[in-house]
């Protein structure tokens, strides 16, 4: 509570302190004979005007004040701060004729979320500027529309409404601090896990920093432009799945498609129309989402509570989206469409569908069983052949010309590369060698596999696994 | 007691008052300059000289200068104005509120 622990102050403590910062106004002002001062205190009412929760409440508004005061180029001579038991007060000197200044002080008491709570007033040797002299209207009661000198005098509203106010306005303002706070967390959570995955190397079939010959059109920097034009997709999903106040989650996904269909058109102009992120796109905008929506409802980001929401906001995906495909001419159709006719075959939309059983059965166990302390690059390029044994990309099998013998072939070598022991033997090092060399003859990719490894890297960062 | 110089207490700060004590032979008189004097001139006129009379002062002008000071300010700042003026010792006699 914002007044529960404190010294309390007798009218003769309170009037006292007065006194005293009078006496120091006049001293500044006589310091300083041609700048303006800035005196700043916090409006509170009853006998508690100082504790710890009264001076966080002070420090967070004193700061956001300064920062306007250099954003608007005003030059500080001095600077005091009393923290005294009968209230905290700052003393800013301001190279300043002083109007300028008492504008900008009846903009942040106006129009600040916390504004209403401080006392922002500006002196010059000429005495306290006041809203009059500047034509600005009066203040406003803190409760209520009437002018507030009106109301303290006739003493209108009772202590406790005052400081239920008081304490309301600042519970609000720190909830909404916490919440922007952890919405600029998952974005850029995941705007991480894009960057991540395209860092990992050598990755066979993939785009890295080293080696782009599978995806000839596209290189790392590609890959930068598209992961930074993605921010404002991923702002939109978190809004959406964090106002999302219907029962039926299967809206919330309806929301969110038209948002990236506008995503791929973004992604296209900061690649000049190289496919980069569709996939992720797609699968990362529902997780964000997702994650958005729980956190919201239930104050946690439990990665199996946020998988349900998946499963529940792609209920009948597959099923909607590849009804009607018979219809359309075969030319028109994505790899994975075509796949979905020819073998049944679900792709991403399965997987989705599915609450990504792929990454929760092998992408994120994974993570979970080496240690932390083996090599990043590592542990990551090694979820991307765990998840490339045990998913069916869709992008391997167009590009093996969906021969089986191909796609065998390399699931035996990464098989084979665990079974060595992966990077820690020389025959572990050598199949990996094979892998990255028949990744190459043959022209296959992993896109499918990599999209699976950004939506692990996101859960193992929220998840602290990474 | 009785008025023996002009005293000054209080601030322009706001939720303040500044009361200026000098000699009178009129009885109480009170000059009040204040923002919310329509709606309250008549409360703080009376919060002033009933602190004046709890004291057994009947003669003085009082110049007052209210910044939306509430009765518990007006009577402590009349009340240490009246200890200046009076020689009284800077101790407050806060029985008189």
């Amino acid at each position: 509570m914002l007044f529960s622990t404190g010294q309390p102050q007798s009218i003769a403590d309170v009037l006292q302190d007065k006194d005293k910062r009078v006496a120091f106004q006049q001293m500044l002002l006589k310091k300083y004979p041609t700048a303006a001062l800035l005196v700043v205190k916090l409006n509170i009412p009853g006998e508690i005007k100082y504790n710890n929760s009264i001076d966080h409440l002070f420090t967070v508004g004193y700061n956001e004040l300064k920062k306007s005061l250099f954003k608007n180029k005003f030059f500080l001579a001095d600077e005091f701060v009393w923290r005294h038991p009968a209230g905290e007060t700052a003393f800013i000197v301001v190279n300043s004729n002083g109007n300028d200044l008492k504008l900008l002080s009846v903009n942040f008491e106006e129009t600040y979320k916390l504004g209403r709570l401080f006392d922002v007033d500006v002196l010059t040797r000429k005495g306290t500027i006041s809203r009059k002299q500047l034509n600005l209207p009066v203040r406003r009661c803190l409760i209520c529309e009437r002018p507030a000198k009106e109301c303290a005098r006739s003493r209108r509203h009772t202590l406790d409404d005052l400081k239920q106010t008081i304490e309301s306005k600042w519970y609000t303002f720190q909830q909404i601090t916490e919440n922007s706070d952890y919405r600029d967390k998952i974005i850029d959570l995941a705007q991480k896990s894009l960057l991540y995955e395209v860092t990992v190397n050598p990755k066979p079939g993939l785009v890295d920093p080293h080696n782009h010959d599978s995806h000839p059109d596209m290189d790392i920097f590609t890959f930068i432009d598209s992961s930074l034009s993605l921010r404002p997709y991923f702002c939109s999903c978190f809004d959406a799945g964090w106002n999302f106040a219907k029962k039926d989650l299967q809206e919330l996904f309806k929301e969110i498609r038209p948002l990236g269909v506008a995503a791929e058109k973004k992604m296209f102009t900061a690649t000049n129309g190289v496919n980069t992120h569709k996939g992720a796109i797609f699968s990362l905008g529902i997780v964000v989402t997702a994650t958005a929506y729980v956190y919201h409802q239930n104050n946690n980001d439990d990665v199996d509570n946020i998988l349900k929401i998946v499963r529940d906001m792609c209920h009948d995906l597959v099923e909607n989206d590849f009804k009607n495909l018979r219809q359309l001419p075969v030319e028109n159709l994505t790899a994975g469409q075509k796949q979905y006719l020819d073998f049944g075959l679900t792709g991403i939309r399965g997987e989705v569908q599915q609450g990504f059983p792929t990454i929760v059965k092998w992408g994120l166990p994974y993570l979970n069983k080496v240690s932390l302390n083996q090599d990043l690059n590592q542990r990551l390029l090694n979820v991307l052949l765990q998840l490339a044994l045990h998913t069916v990309d869709s992008n391997l099998i167009k590009r093996a010309n969906y021969s089986k013998e191909t796609i065998n072939k390399a699931h035996q070598l990464i098989n084979e590369y665990f079974e060595f022991g992966a990077e820690k033997t020389a025959s572990g090092r050598s199949t990996f060698n094979q892998i990255l060399a028949y990744f190459k003859q043959k022209n296959l990719s992993l896109g499918g596999t990599a999209d699976l490894l950004i939506v692990t890297i996101f859960f193992g960062l929220l998840t602290d696994l990474l | 007691m009785e008025i023996k110089k002009t005293a000054l207490a209080g601030t322009l700060e706001s939720s303040d008052i500044q009361i200026l004590i000098t000699k009178g032979t009129k009885g109480i008189e009170i000059e009040l300059e204040s923002d919310v004097k329509k709606q309250f001139g008549d409360q703080i006129c009376q919060a002033i000289s009933e602190t004046l009379k709890g004291f057994g002062i009947s003669q003085a002008k009082i110049k007052a200068v209210d910044k939306g000071a509430l009765d518990c300010v007006i009577k402590a700042r009349t009340i240490a104005a009246i200890q200046r003026a009076t020689n009284a010792s800077e101790e407050l006699d806060w029985r008189a509120i």
